[in-house]
């Protein structure tokens, strides 16, 4: 399990520490939508098996067994897709801190506009 | 074997007995891709170039929500889904060889002047066809379930042709096959998913540092009830002759008083109480009686407050964790207990029972993650979109259709002149 980042400074004051380590985030990102998407396939196929499986069963269990594990089967998909979920919404935060990055860039790149003084 | 007995373990021991191990391999897999998944993100949080701040705090702790929730489902061998599916074939399984072990002989046919009549009828020659036998069971499961009335024939006129010590053991078959699919859509559901990610949730609402969390508690610990209510609360007590404890009561009509007229509050109680939800005890293996709603007493609002603030070192004046802990592991063994009065229940046919049961347990489950969630929040108590109210009333009174109680339909007893 992911250990929470630890702070260096004090946080009662504000002062800590923000790190957005881009290049990383991008590389965990991608990582886990390749794995995920490895993770799935091999999902699927064990899931053929069962549904192989729920066949040899007497008819009279085969409807509720399989309303069961079909429930069941798409818990653990919406896992897999939590996963994939969560690989875009770190790609979505990555464009969301470079494009703030970019902007307070812009604020600070402007020419003195006539409008009282120059930011720097 | 005899061939009844061999159609019995071909058709329906074998493939229950191999359940577990053709089914888990799903939990194994999911357990692989999110140990892989814990193993992949952890990089996120590893110096020296570590994800930190706010934002990576709430990354943090959604990703930690979400692999302590799935490692609990299959982090520790099949899922519960799946082990109480496992549970139910092997009860099945044990009754079916005990019904075997006790109706050992197939009918001596040289003493039967039937058995040229069932090789006649295709029922005892080498050719037999067992798949026939096994849509005959699903017939007669079908038709004593009410579905059709064709399995009731066929029944009979094999019964003309066996023994009656093997169709009693036919009739075990079909009661158990009956039971099984009445207990298998009983089974609890897994537990949910925490929140899907987005980026939304990590920048709309920013958690308060601790900092600034105030140690006295800010959520009530009693129901905050007006003088009516409480009135009502009493006169409830009266009326259910004293069984039920008042505090229970006030704590019923402190979460619904809220959203509904008296009256109607009233009556919601009443019919939780006549349905048999406020039955004050469950009875444990060793026979003991403990308090089936004892637990709620202990997860106020300001218990789970209080916890939360223990779990991150911010004096809460009490060990508010320890009591929450134990309130949640006395609901815990509520459930195992309740689990074990479902399978009780079904395989009496006690559909009623079966049905409060499995409401009861549902709802103490939603609770237990509910209480988990809370305290694991990277938001602080007064941040709670709850306000740490527990789902636990209002599933019981959704699932049991005690949330449509009317006065009319519930009416207070009428007193006596």
């Amino acid at each position: 399990m992911p250990q929470k980042p630890s702070y260096t400074g004090d946080e009662a004051s504000g002062d800590e520490q923000i790190q957005y380590p881009i290049d990383l985030m991008c590389s965990v990102a991608s990582k886990v939508l390749a794995e995920t998407s490895l993770a799935l396939d091999q999902y699927d196929a064990h899931w053929k098996q069962v549904q192989t499986y729920l066949h040899t069963l007497p008819g009279v269990l085969q409807g509720p067994f399989k309303d069961l594990l079909t429930q069941h089967e798409q818990r653990l998909r919406a896992s897999y897709q939590w996963q994939i979920d969560f690989a875009s919404a770190l790609f979505s935060a990555i464009d969301a801190i470079e494009g703030t990055d970019e902007d307070v860039s812009q604020q600070f790149a402007q020419k003195n506009t006539g409008h009282g003084y120059p930011v720097f | 074997m005899d061939p009844l007995d061999q159609a019995i373990t071909d058709i329906i021991i074998t493939p229950l007995s191999e359940f577990q191990h053709k089914t888990s391999i799903l939990d194994t897999a999911h357990n692989s891709a999110v140990q892989q998944f814990s193993k992949t993100v952890g990089a996120l949080f590893t110096p020296p170039a570590q994800f930190s701040g706010p934002a990576a705090d709430a990354v943090s702790s959604l990703l930690s929500d979400y692999l302590q929730t799935e490692t609990h489902l299959t982090g520790h061998g099949p899922s519960p889904l799946l082990t109480e599916a496992n549970d139910n074939c092997q009860f099945v399984i044990k009754r079916l060889q005990y019904s075997i072990d006790t109706h050992t002989l197939w009918p001596s046919m040289s003493s039967h002047g039937t058995q040229a009549a069932m090789i006649g009828g295709g029922i005892l020659d080498s050719t037999i066809d067992w798949a026939a036998l096994e849509t005959l069971l699903a017939e007669i499961a079908a038709g004593t379930l009410g579905l059709a009335a064709g399995g009731a024939i066929v029944l009979a006129g094999m019964a003309a042709m066996i023994e009656q010590r093997k169709m009693e053991e036919l009739q075990d078959v079909v009661s158990v096959l009956i039971a099984l699919t009445l207990a298998i859509p009983r089974i609890s559901a897994d537990a949910a998913l925490p929140h899907t990610p987005s980026t939304v949730d990590y920048f709309a609402k920013t958690p308060k540092p601790i900092g600034q969390v105030p140690s006295d508690a800010e959520l009530p610990h009693d129901p905050t009830l007006t003088p009516g209510q409480k009135a009502d609360a009493n006169e409830l007590e009266r009326e259910f002759g004293n069984t039920i404890d008042v505090s229970l009561i006030e704590y019923i009509l402190g979460i619904i008083g809220k959203n509904v007229p008296r009256k109607i509050a009233q009556a919601m109680v009443r019919c939780l109480y006549l349905n048999g939800f406020l039955d004050a005890y469950i009875t444990t293996d060793s026979g003991r009686s403990i308090s089936t709603w004892g637990p709620f007493g202990h997860l106020q609002p300001s218990d789970l407050e209080g916890a939360w603030k223990d779990l991150r070192d911010v004096n809460s004046h009490a060990d508010h964790l320890q009591e929450v802990d134990n309130a949640l592991n006395g609901l815990k063994n509520r459930i195992t207990y309740l689990n074990r009065m479902i399978s009780e229940a079904t395989m009496q046919g006690n559909a009623d029972k079966v049905r409060i049961y499995t409401i009861l347990r549902d709802a103490f489950q939603k609770t237990i993650n509910t209480v988990y969630n809370l305290i694991d929040s990277p938001f602080s108590p007064t941040q709670w979109d709850s306000k740490g109210k527990l789902p636990t009333i209002e599933e019981i009174l959704t699932n049991s259709t005690c949330a449509n109680a009317s006065p009319e339909s519930y009416p207070p007893p009428k007193t006596g002149n």
